[in-house]
């Protein structure tokens, strides 16, 4: 028995060795210095990524790059009753925030605030109980996709005293997100931004492989051949060509990145749906979600133009920047990430979402980082509140910096704005194109259950997706049914 | 007069025994008062909450008796998410207890580096969850994971998706939770090790038994009482995992990997159905409560002490 007890012990030991030692993921090429004649993507803006702009979910999806997880307080002018800022923008966009914050507070010398930084998901704890406890935080940032649930569960203010007071006008916003943010004719919040998808394309790539950068596929079926053409192997092959090793693939047309942002935009490009537009009936099974999804699963296993969604894949990004994916559909806030690597920035160009549909049909998903006032607020410090908000909207052309839209159209229009190329892209492509997620009191639930459904669909080649489609349809129509 | 005087004495000796076990008692009060607050009381109010369609902000709740319960019972991602989780236990403790055991044999006698190879199995317990789900990411990870490099690259296999494929993914999570947790049950076994006399050995050995023999006849019965305590401790541990699937998988493919603590979170805290929470919790501790005394009652039987 010991003799059987060392051997496992040896073994072990030896297994431990063999996995410390190997250190041994294959290194991918790092991206060449090749400058920046074909630079379109700035490299000024500073680092936001994307776990800034996590919504209620956890930022813990496979897709979406590393949390902060330390809450940063900033406190500025000394008071017994200061104004305090609740917010979950502790990514790179934080930074930007809080330099924003300094600037409020040295034009305001009298302004007295906290600002506190914290993790999306804590917030999400955090918000409801503060405000049931009677002492919520005077002012909160989250996202336009949520305010239907938050105001449902009793946990915001009209923001209507806002537009009436401030000279700020409703119209001057993207007027899909004001919708969205609209409850029982009551605009619950105040856009500080407009951010979302835009295709991020690698021109170093796409010319590797004779194409060219400036005459880009306008739908979904001149996209498989052209993602053909993309896509080789480690031998050089591509995925048309004899002998192609579908597992060791060293290039990529695209991936499938953030299921939140990704699902609904390609729903949308085929006419497709999660929720029917009265917000009663669950349409994730319609013949056009069901051909939505069934084209990504068809790019993975099929054309083999895309790696496979599994759970925890590395971000797209890590293969971006190592010139192996050609289109990548990724957040505005990817500005931050070309700022930390002014190498790929030199090879990245943006335009918007390229359409996957037959038909080119084209739509994008965005989302809004808004400000609030939640139910039981001090009264005595809102005015000072809506001082702030009036001023960081106004000067929202440096938040551009961080990578995101301003929501005020008039400094989107700015030239300070237009001259960042992705911001300016982004403004043009939201207002064009852009839609905002369905309004609904259960929205994160229906949320979680469509990106199961499509999790589940895209987890294989031998997935299901009709019956995938079908079992989430299911889950949703439960969860709208319920009273 | 006799039954008075029986009395009397007896009251007195019930109040001797009290004040002097009074300071017993008060060395307990302050535990007790943070147990009382912090535990059973939110047990209490849970269980009450669960009965309730409990919205956080209203006044006056809308009470509905067992109607969360009955929801739960026809609630397929429930009865998923609990597979799931019966699933990663049943693997996870199985292999846990097994491997800390024989491990635990092995390094019991103290020979050269034993005393260092104790630090380095306990090590990874040290880590914070956090890192674990890091960690495991980068091993699974199917084109880029340490282990499909061996498989594919070392071994010409085949590329697995580890994290994508419903069958594997909990092994995997097991894998990545036992590399992380087996120090512990590995120590405690050394620790009952070292409490079986060795005469017994040594007789065993006079009278020609083997090594094998030895394990089944003298180790076995005589760590039952450890056995119990790791065995209970390990199931009510991984009944209630929920970092390592909510960090490496997120839950996913699907549900496939979805525990029932992380399902409860997500009800509580995203969905803000916070009485529907309540009522998974209740009946996630009735099933161990449950499975619990099962495990007592079974391998109480077979110990020996």
């Amino acid at each position: 028995m010991r003799k059987l007890s060392l051997t496992l012990v040896l073994l072990v030991v030896m297994a431990l060795l063999v996995s410390a030692c190997g250190g041994a993921e294959p290194a991918p090429a790092t991206a060449p210095q090749t400058g920046g004649d074909t630079a379109q993507v700035e490299a000024t803006a500073p680092p936001a990524d994307a776990a800034a702009d996590t919504a209620a979910e956890p930022t813990l999806d496979p897709n979406a790059p590393t949390p902060e997880p330390t809450p940063v307080v900033n406190t500025f002018g000394q008071c017994d009753n200061p104004v305090r800022l609740w917010h979950g923008l502790t990514g790179s966009d934080g930074a930007v925030f809080a330099e924003m914050l300094q600037q409020y507070a040295a034009a305001n010398p009298d302004a007295c605030f906290e600002s506190q930084g914290i993790p999306w998901d804590l917030f999400f704890q955090k918000y409801p109980t503060a405000v049931a406890a009677g002492a919520p935080p005077d002012m909160v940032i989250f996202h336009a996709a949520e305010v239907t649930q938050m105001a449902s569960e009793g946990l915001m203010e009209s923001m209507e005293d806002f537009f009436a007071s401030s000279g700020i006008g409703k119209d001057e916003f993207n007027d899909v997100l004001i919708n969205q943010i609209t409850v029982d004719g009551q605009t619950m919040a105040v856009p500080f931004d407009n951010h979302g998808w835009l295709l991020w394309y690698n021109t170093k790539v796409i010319e590797d492989a004779g194409l060219d950068p400036n005459n880009l596929p306008t739908n979904g079926d001149e996209f498989i051949q052209w993602a053909q053409q993309i896509t080789t192997d480690v031998n050089g092959k591509h995925p048309t060509d004899e002998g192609f090793d579908k597992d060791n693939v060293q290039v990529w047309g695209m991936e499938f990145t953030w299921p939140r942002y990704t699902v609904p935009t390609t729903l949308w490009q085929f006419g497709g749906s999660v929720i029917s537009e009265d917000g009663k009936t669950a349409t994730l099974n319609s013949p056009e979600s069901i051909a939505a999804i069934q084209y990504w699963h068809d790019l993975m296993y099929k054309y083999y133009v895309a790696p496979p969604a599994v759970p925890g894949k590395m971000w797209a990004g890590d293969l971006y920047k190592n010139n192996q994916l050609a289109f990548m559909w990724e957040g505005t806030w990817t500005g931050g990430f070309m700022r930390d690597n002014p190498d790929v920035a030199a090879l990245t160009q943006t335009a918007f979402v390229n359409s996957l549909a037959p038909d080119g049909n084209q739509a994008v998903k965005f989302d809004s980082h808004i400000f609030s006032i939640p139910t039981g607020a001090d009264e005595a410090n809102k005015a000072q509140s809506y001082a702030m908000i009036k001023y960081l909207l106004e000067n929202g052309a440096y938040w551009a910096t961080s990578g995101q839209v301003p929501a005020l159209k008039s400094v989107q229009e700015s030239a300070e704005v237009q001259a960042i190329p992705s911001v300016a892209k982004a403004a043009e492509q939201f207002n064009a194109i852009g839609r905002t997620d369905f309004a609904h009191k259960s929205f994160i639930e229906i949320q979680t259950a469509y990106e199961t459904a499509v999790g589940t669909a895209l987890a294989s080649a031998d997935a299901d997706v009709e019956k995938a489609l079908n079992d989430g349809n299911e889950a949703i129509q439960a969860i709208l049914d319920r009273p | 007069m006799a039954i008075s005087t029986a009395s009397a004495g007896s009251k007195s000796r019930r109040w001797k025994t009290l004040r002097d076990q009074l300071p017993n008692y008060l060395f307990i009060l302050p535990q007790f008062i943070l147990f009382a607050v912090f535990l059973l009381y939110p047990i209490a109010r849970g269980m009450q909450i669960s009965l309730f369609d409990w919205k956080i902000m209203l006044k006056d709740q809308h009470f509905i008796g067992l109607a969360n319960y009955e929801a739960l019972l026809k609630d397929k991602v429930f009865w998923e998410v609990l597979g799931n989780t019966f699933k990663f236990m049943i693997i996870t403790v199985t292999i846990n207890v097994g491997l800390a055991l024989l491990v635990a044999s092995g390094l019991k006698h103290g020979f050269f580096g034993s005393e260092f190879l104790r630090v380095l199995f306990y090590a990874p317990g040290l880590l914070s969850v956090a890192v674990i789900g890091i960690i495991g990411i980068r091993v699974w990870d199917s084109q880029l994971g340490i282990i499909n490099y061996y498989l594919t690259s070392i071994l010409g296999g085949p590329r697995v998706s580890w994290l994508g494929d419903t069958r594997l993914v909990i092994p995997a999570l097991s894998i990545t939770t036992i590399w992380w947790t087996f120090g512990f049950p590995m120590l405690v076994f050394i620790a009952g090790l070292h409490n079986i006399p060795e005469n017994l050995y040594e007789a065993a050995k006079i009278d020609g038994a083997s090594t094998l023999q030895s394990f089944r006849r003298i180790t076995l019965p005589l760590i039952m009482p450890t056995m119990l305590f790791v065995v209970v401790t390990q199931f009510i541990a991984h009944m209630q995992v929920f970092a390592q699937p909510y960090i490496i998988t997120a839950g996913g493919p699907g549900n496939a990997s979805r525990s029932v603590v992380q399902y409860l979170y997500e009800t509580a805290w995203k969905y803000f159905r916070y009485g529907y929470a309540s009522s998974i919790s209740v009946v996630l501790a009735l099933i161990m409560i449950v499975v619990t005394v099962i495990l007592f009652s079974a391998m109480r039987n077979r110990a020996e002490y």
